[in-house]
């Protein structure tokens, strides 16, 4: 995993306490960012983004404002989750140590309620803007873009079986528009996000979960010759979109 | 003269961003339709309300973002003075935007996030006319807001130069208004590390005469 950068100041200071060599498991995040729009906040922006992937490293967060101060800044509540230690500088070796030990000590729980807490606001949060992408009429769009020739492609292949030499030509070349379309980095990253998405209680996001996994579906070519079921799934996936185009998120 | 620049195209503003900024615009483009490889600068024309390809002296300035990285030496920047408004989705490679701009934000350019929505709001409402202001109080960044916000960036800078006493050479450091003060020099004085009792609480006084406020 990438370690986030850190001010020089502040990385000699880790470099001189040992935590690095003695506990390589743990990440150390700053609250300020050198040349970051948001002085304050940068650094639990890149945190949120961070136990996304990695919900169980353990974090020690530091800070010359006290936690009180940051707190005004920490919209999803990311660092009142377990997992993150806040440590206001300047402080002793033994304070850096010693949070790293407890946070080594006591792995976060990702079935912990706290932390379903944060990821379903943080991630509805991200996803509600992101999703967007995907929506009639935008760049995205997985109708037109996609899903739409992909699906007539099918129907060609499923109706016409004596002429499949010819209707496979097409479906192929459908099936990889398809496969680049979810491997663009802001599709890919919607899949990401609502991959790790399971089992919540928030309707908006079990659609999103069920759209991903429809999509992950149709782009494994493992079930590229199953046509009836890519069918299926993009007809739900076409669905999907128009119920999340009305959808407002609670 | 404060300015600002916006890394912008009008697909991505027309299909994403105008339906939320202007959504009874009739298709009035603005001149930012012009926005391209061909006129990769548009300059907006406070007399007229819209933008323009012939350079003239202008508070916003449109950069087409696909060429950001040609089309930004095409016009001379003022780096601490001038703001750039860029989108989160970087081109490939990403521009270093900080060469030219002391001070960016950040917005979702494709996907109706705040500021685009917010500046081109402004943009599209001809009952506005002092169009730089308005853009520059909804992105946070007038003139107090930038000297508080600098001021508390110079200070935490400061303080994490602070942190270990190899950082208290460095000439930012030195040349700090800081630098000058009781708690800095007590702290200079203080010989027993990045972690001894005396550099600690000498830090710590330091750190409560810069923050307290």
């Amino acid at each position: 995993m990438n370690q986030p950068t850190l001010h020089t100041g502040l990385a000699h200071l880790l470099e001189a306490s040992g935590v690095k060599s003695q506990y390589p498991d743990v990440v150390c995040f700053s609250a300020y960012n050198t040349g970051e729009h948001d002085v304050l906040g940068s650094g639990i922006e890149q945190l949120v983004k961070f136990r996304f992937l990695y919900p169980k490293t353990p974090v020690l967060f530091f800070s010359f404002l006290p936690k009180e101060t940051l707190l005004t800044k920490d919209e999803f509540g990311v660092l009142q989750l377990a997992g993150t230690e806040y440590i206001q500088l300047p402080c002793s070796k033994e304070t850096i140590l010693q949070a790293a030990a407890n946070q080594c000590a006591k792995p976060l729980s990702v079935t912990d309620a706290a932390w379903r807490a944060f990821f379903e606001r943080a991630c509805k949060s991200l996803l509600t803007e992101k999703i967007k992408i995907i929506n009639h009429k935008q760049e995205l769009a997985f109708v037109n873009k996609v899903g739409l020739g992909l699906r007539l492609s099918i129907e060609q292949v499923i109706n016409y079986p004596e002429q499949r030499s010819i209707t496979l030509i097409n479906f192929n070349e459908r099936y990889s528009a398809m496969l680049a379309y979810v491997q663009n980095p802001q599709i890919a990253e919607i899949i990401e996000l609502g991959n790790i998405v399971q089992d919540s209680n928030d309707s908006f996001l079990n659609i999103v979960s069920k759209l991903v996994q429809d999509l992950k579906f149709i782009s494994d070519t493992n079930n590229k010759e199953d046509f009836n079921d890519l069918r299926a799934a993009i007809y739900r996936i076409q669905d999907t979109v128009s119920a999340l185009e009305k959808l407002q998120p609670e | 003269m404060k300015r600002i620049f916006i890394s912008t195209d009008w697909d991505r503003l027309r299909d994403s961003v105008l339906p939320v900024a202007a959504p009874n615009r009739n298709n009035i483009t603005k001149g930012i339709d012009l926005l391209g490889q061909t006129n990769s600068l548009l300059y907006f024309d406070s007399n007229t309300f819209t933008f323009s390809k012939v350079q003239i002296d202008s508070e916003i300035i449109l950069i087409y973002d696909e060429d950001y990285s040609k089309a930004i030496n095409l016009i001379e920047t003022d780096k601490g003075t001038d703001l750039l408004l860029h989108h989160s989705r970087p081109n490939n490679p990403t521009p270093d935007y900080s060469i030219k701009f002391d001070h960016k934000v950040t917005g979702e350019h494709e996907l109706t996030g705040r500021n685009y929505p917010d500046v081109f709001k402004i943009i599209f409402n001809d009952a506005i006319t002092d169009k730089l202001s308005e853009i520059l109080k909804v992105l946070g960044f007038t003139d107090k807001e930038v000297e508080e916000k600098e001021t508390l960036e110079s200070k935490l800078n400061f303080l994490h130069h602070c942190l270990t006493p190899g950082g208290l050479t460095e000439k930012d450091v030195k040349n700090s208004e800081w630098a000058n003060t009781d708690e800095f020099k007590k702290l200079q004085s203080a010989a027993d590390g990045p972690f001894g009792d005396n550099y600690l609480a000498s830090l710590k006084a330091l750190r409560n005469k810069l923050l307290v406020s």
